[in-house]
């Protein structure tokens, strides 16, 4: 479980590396002539005409807050989910995607042949059965859905900087394993509205 | 004149044979295919059956009120909503089936059906719902509930629960007596109380507020969720916790004797047993902390990415 001996080695790198970076990083040539030339002439004032009225400087502040507040909040919104509808057409197939791999990996630590195969056959089937479920359960399972990807994409970048992160290995597999039972969870319940609601 | 007396003739005839016809259709029972729209029939039917049998119940919008009794029956009783084709109450051995059939076309304009229904006591039940909440009083035989939006709400006691839901909440309390509670959410939210023996939680979005009494087996994990545990550790308890980007508390009543393990990759450890947590790495957040509480016959494990952990006593 521990991930010692593995941070040992790496911490020992990342120490000998650190020692070797420069203490201070000296520019080309020597700037200070023209820096003390230019205080001389009076360039180092910033220019009258550059200053703006304090409620100017408050508004376009107070503009920016609101335009930066609405951006976050459509990328949210986006994120999450709540602007996926999933109403077929392949929209199902397109938010899960194909499975995300970090960038290197050990081939024991990612998914198989079966697995890949159990995932493609439930993505199939769900096209079609997760329409059974009302518009705003669809968005939720789209959140969802979106939720685990956006984790196994954490997972997946911090591995490419730590592959030999025992707890991102096992966080990684965790993942892999939670969306394949979301999705099986997904189509044992459509399936049983499906079935109740064609045993008229 | 023959003419004109031979048609009125035959005119009084048809009619009289279309007369008979009506009467005829009017006496015979419906078929299945004839069978219409039965909003607002009221029910209240009863069958014979089994103490230990099986109900299956299935009622897409609406609610479910399920209700367990020491009487070998079953008894129905609501209004049958808008869309409603027919409400199917059959009995085969064991098996006992209630069913609200809707009309074939109407799948998106179909309005909730109500159902009370009393079962003996021991009965298992298996719940189906879309929509519809599901309530359960009084049953102490095995209970399989699954909805998809619907809010799952029921009393154990012994008995094993299993619940499935999508984006409904669930409520369980039970009477602090052993048995195996699995549920399983999406979205919703679970709050579990009074319940010992065996658990196991999974949850992707949804917080997750376990009060236990007994903990033998405790298995929680959620991805982007809170969880919030709580319990006495039994002789040789494991507990095994899991969250992507949630925090977790847990909360242990009384004398804790465990082997404890904690990890996370990018969390803060609080705990209140003594030893602190240590950084994984001089150059990642990451922090785990191992030891032993007493005599060290039980085990925890908490693991999260970039949840916090606080390991407590209540």
């Amino acid at each position: 479980m521990s991930t010692r001996p593995e941070n040992t080695d790496a911490d020992a790198r990342l120490d000998k590396a650190l020692n070797e970076l420069p203490l201070e990083i000296l520019p080309k040539s020597d700037l200070w002539p023209n820096i003390s030339q230019a205080i001389a002439n009076g360039r180092g004032q910033p220019a009258r005409g550059s200053r703006r009225p304090l409620l100017v400087r408050l508004a376009i502040a107070a503009s920016l807050v609101v335009v930066s507040s609405m951006a976050t909040s459509w990328w949210i919104a986006q994120g999450d989910g709540r602007q996926v509808k999933l109403a077929g057409n392949g929209e199902f197939a397109a938010l899960v995607g194909p499975v995300i791999l970090p960038a290197s990996y050990d081939e024991t630590r990612v998914p198989g042949a079966r697995y890949l195969q159990d995932r493609a056959e439930l993505v199939q089937v769900l096209e079609e059965q997760i329409l059974l479920l009302p518009e705003e359960t669809r968005q939720k399972v789209a959140g969802d859905l979106l939720a685990i990807q956006h984790a196994l994409q954490d997972i997946s970048r911090e591995l490419t900087g730590d592959p030999g992160n025992l707890l991102l290995q096992q966080f990684l597999l965790t993942m892999y394993r939670r969306e394949l039972m979301l999705l099986d969870d997904l189509n044992q319940i459509t399936a049983a509205v499906k079935a109740q609601r064609t045993q008229i | 004149m023959n003419k004109w007396k031979t048609f009125l003739g035959g005119l009084l005839l048809a009619a009289i044979v279309l007369a008979g016809c009506g009467q005829q259709d009017a006496a015979a029972p419906p078929s299945n295919s004839q069978k219409g729209d039965v909003a607002g029939q009221d029910i209240d039917r009863t069958l014979a059956a089994d103490d230990d049998g099986e109900v299956l119940v299935s009622n897409i919008a609406g609610s479910v009120l399920i209700h367990g009794w020491d009487k070998k029956e079953v008894r129905v009783t609501g209004e049958l909503g808008k869309g409603t084709r027919e409400l199917v109450f059959e009995r085969n051995g064991s098996h006992v089936e209630i069913r609200v059939e809707i009309e074939k076309g109407k799948h998106r304009r179909v309005h909730g059906t109500d159902l009370e229904i009393w079962l003996p006591q021991n009965s298992e039940i298996k719940v189906i719902t879309v929509s519809a909440d599901i309530e359960v009083e009084g049953v102490h035989g095995d209970q399989r509930l699954q909805s998809v939006s619907g809010t799952v709400d029921t009393l154990i006691w012994e008995n094993d629960l299993e619940v499935r839901s999508i984006s409904g909440d669930v409520n369980v309390v039970g009477h602090g007596h052993a048995g195996m509670v699995t549920v399983n959410l999406v979205s919703g939210d679970a709050d579990i109380e009074n319940v010992s023996g065996e658990i196991e939680v999974q949850s992707v979005s949804g917080d997750l507020d376990l009060e236990l009494v007994d903990i033998v087996v405790a298995r929680v994990r959620s991805t982007t969720g809170d969880m919030e545990l709580s319990g006495k550790l039994a002789k040789g308890a494991r507990v095994d916790v899991e969250s992507i980007n949630g925090d977790a508390i847990i909360m242990l009543v009384g004398p804790v004797n465990a082997e404890i393990e904690i990890e996370t990759f990018n969390g803060d450890i609080d705990n209140c047993f003594g030893p602190q947590a240590q950084r994984t790495s001089k150059y990642a957040p990451g922090r785990e902390l191992k030891f032993t509480a007493g005599d060290g016959n039980g085990e925890i494990r908490i693991k999260t990415l970039n949840g916090d952990v606080t390991l407590c006593k209540k």
